[in-house]
């Protein structure tokens, strides 16, 4: 079953459960979409998400890379990246000693 | 859409202001809620962390700034005495104290995890041995490779250093090998944290948190709605998604890949709402305006403008210039040619595109006051593009031989996420990671002018008749008053910062009541607005903004013109008006 399909079946899960029928009924398809995402996304996690990963010797590289160097790669901002004060720092320190030093 | 004609329907979906002001509105508005509570937090820290600096710290960074001093004056390049110092200053914060590992400890979301999430919140004694005994190896190596680099540098520094730092060749070689000692240096550094591991069991601080956080915000909702009690009964089942987000958000894999918990709190929470349904009695703590409003007042003390003459001029022009020029024109684009239903979702999708992501769509969406689902769309296609770009764009800069400076500048002007940024800046080189990370924070910076630019603009011509004119009072009257609090927070913070100087900032500041304390709480408020979010949207009303396509068409337009024209300034900027810039970094 391809991704695509299987999303199309959650929605469909989905819907029926929003809409008429008997609530016990319309319960357990609701619990079954709940149960069918859960597996999609266990499935994406631990499946095709690392699978990719070895697909191109590049992106294992870049992974293995974040991995080990322990950089944030999700955060949002740069006060949470520790990486981003550092640089402040250094770019600062850089126009302050060297750069403006020149001028 | 805050439009007061506006149908009755719409209103519990977006932020609503009456156009009348009275004096209850203080306490009986989320707007005015949000500023008390953040300007309470960051007083806290405040008293924390400002009458509690760093030991020894004027001491240390005026023999550090002495060092730098002395061995610019010496070399035209910066040698390893230079760089040691340098992380000598850095290391000087105020979240390496006792007291800000405590509060770190308390506020902590979960722990990292591979393959058993039970590790993202216990690790027992035996495991933590396992782990540190499984990543000696690779510190060691790294380890290694440092020492080996650093020889080879302080070689080539001696052999630049006889010629009397006046040979450009020696010096050039010097400037590479001391270039990569610090790219393993930082490979090393990060090995040790993977040694590091020790026993933990965050499950009481998080039930404590829970706790503090429910209690916090139901202070706001008892004078509100009287709804006190019942928010704290449904809260927990809010928290409980919200940590659930962070759990997965830690998973290795995940963190390859950069997909934060924004995405993840938003996706479960879609998911519960579409398939059982979100039960009623959790609905008092679905309180999605409340929470961003509360985190983006926290948000606005870390919009220092002072860091936006970080990398000078340049940076100024790539960071500052071109954004704006390409989120009005990718927004004229989405009004005029592609015809986007809706200008708030056009809005908010050429801020994330241009700005900076999840941060810049959060707070032009509280702005213009865009629908949950609008926020929804345009966080989702960014982080989509996130993950893309991080990965492509250091390909392209390694395959066509691009300069550090340039690539850096490039990705630090494009990749929305900073975290993404950082990652594919410091897997190029060292050079390129100060560059993108420089650029990307001073682009940062840009959300608080564009949040109180739309949210002005947003007052005075979209939410008003065609050919009415609005006056100044009902401007004020419509403006969305949390904005006040977020620019507050914003101005009166980089004040400080600007007292104190850079390196005391950075230490206090910077390092102290903003990472140590308040961004801690502001993660937590974005996440449960994120859970919020999902709890309460349709996968059908989601369909029907994506009709067509054309959010998706907006942004790979607008990416594209942001490309070209970041690429264009970058070059400008580092090689045509300011080489020497470029050379000294």
């Amino acid at each position: 079953m391809t991704v695509m399909n299987m999303t199309a079946k959650l929605h469909q899960a989905a819907k029926t459960a929003a809409g008429t029928g008997r609530p016990q009924e319309r319960k357990g398809k609701g619990w079954a979409g709940l149960l069918a995402w859960l597996l999609l996304l266990w499935a994406f996690v631990f499946v095709f998400a690392p699978w990719l990963q070895h697909q191109s010797a590049w992106i294992r590289t870049l992974a293995d890379y974040i991995d080990s160097s322990g950089i944030d790669a999700g955060a949002i901002y740069y006060t949470e990246v520790d990486e981003v004060g550092d640089a402040d720092l250094m770019i600062r320190d850089t126009f302050r000693f060297y750069l403006d030093e020149q001028e | 859409m805050a439009d007061n004609t506006e149908k009755k329907s719409d209103a519990s979906e977006v932020i609503t202001d009456k156009a009348e002001g009275k004096l209850s509105d203080l306490w009986k508005k989320e707007d005015y809620w949000a500023i008390w509570l953040g300007f309470v937090l960051l007083a806290v820290g405040m008293v924390i962390f400002l009458p509690r600096p760093p030991e020894k710290m004027h001491e240390t960074i005026a023999a550090a700034e002495k060092t730098m001093q002395e061995q610019a004056a010496m070399a035209p390049f910066k040698t390893i005495e230079w760089h040691k110092a340098n992380d000598a200053k850095a290391k000087i914060k105020g979240t390496d104290q006792s007291y800000a590992k405590k509060i770190k400890t308390f506020m902590t979301k979960a722990h990292g995890w591979k393959t058993n999430p039970s590790n993202a919140f216990i690790m027992s004694k035996e495991e933590a041995e396992a782990k540190n005994v499984a990543g000696m190896a690779k510190y060691e190596a790294a380890l290694a490779t440092e020492q080996e680099l650093l020889t080879a540098a302080e070689s080539a520094q001696v052999t630049a250093a006889a010629a009397g730092f006046q040979d450009p060749a020696l010096n050039a070689a010097a400037k590479d090998a001391i270039s990569d000692w610090r790219g393993a240096k930082r490979q090393a550094s990060g090995a040790k944290k993977k040694i590091s591991a020790k026993p933990y069991n965050q499950l009481p601080y998080l039930i404590g948190l829970g706790i503090v956080l429910a209690l916090f915000f139901s202070i706001g909702m008892q004078f509100m709605s009287g709804s006190g009690m019942a928010f704290i009964k449904a809260f927990g089942f809010v928290f409980v998604i919200a940590v659930l987000a962070y759990v997965m958000e830690s998973q290795a894999t995940m963190k390859e890949y950069g997909i934060g918990y924004a995405a993840w709190a938003i996706l479960i929470g879609l998911i519960i709402s579409n398939t059982v349904g979100t039960p009623k009695w959790v609905m008092p703590a679905v309180q999605t305006e409340y929470y961003i409003k509360t985190g983006l007042v926290l948000l606005g003390a870390e919009i220092l403008f002072g860091k936006i003459l970080s990398i000078g001029i340049p940076g100024i022009f790539v960071a500052w210039v071109v954004t704006p020029i390409v989120l009005i024109t990718t927004f004229i684009f989405g009004q005029k040619v592609l015809k986007m239903p809706s200008k708030t979702l056009n809005m908010t999708i050429s801020a994330d595109m241009s700005v900076c992501g999840v941060s810049a769509a959060i707070a032009t969406a509280a702005a213009c006051r865009a629908k949950k689902e609008e926020l929804t769309l345009a966080i989702g296609l960014s982080l989509v593009f996130t993950s893309v770009m991080m990965i492509i764009m250091p390909m392209v800069i390694k395959a066509t031989g691009m300069d550090h400076v340039l690539g850096g500048a490039w990705m630090g002007g494009t990749i929305d996420a900073t975290g993404a940024v950082a990652a594919a800046g410091a897997f190029l080189s060292e050079r390129a990671l100060y560059v993108a990370a420089t650029i990307k924070m001073i682009q940062n910076v840009l959300i608080g002018v564009i949040a109180f630019g739309v949210a002005v603009y947003w007052c005075a011509k979209y939410e008003c008749e065609p050919g009415q004119r609005v006056s100044a009072m009902e401007i004020w009257y419509r403006f969305p008053k949390f904005v006040i609090g977020f620019m507050v927070a914003s101005i009166f913070f980089s004040m400080m910062y600007g007292v104190m100087g850079e390196s005391v900032g950075y230490a206090v500041l910077d390092h102290g009541v903003l990472r140590g304390f308040s961004r801690l709480f502001r993660g937590w408020f974005f996440c449960l607005a994120f859970v919020s979010i999902g709890l309460a949207t349709n996968f059908r009303e989601l369909k029907h903004h994506f009709a067509g396509g054309k959010p998706l068409i907006l942004y790979a337009c607008g990416q594209t013109l942001n490309l070209c024209l970041t690429l264009i300034m970058a070059y400008i900027m580092f090689f045509l008006v300011f080489p020497e810039i470029t050379a000294g970094i």
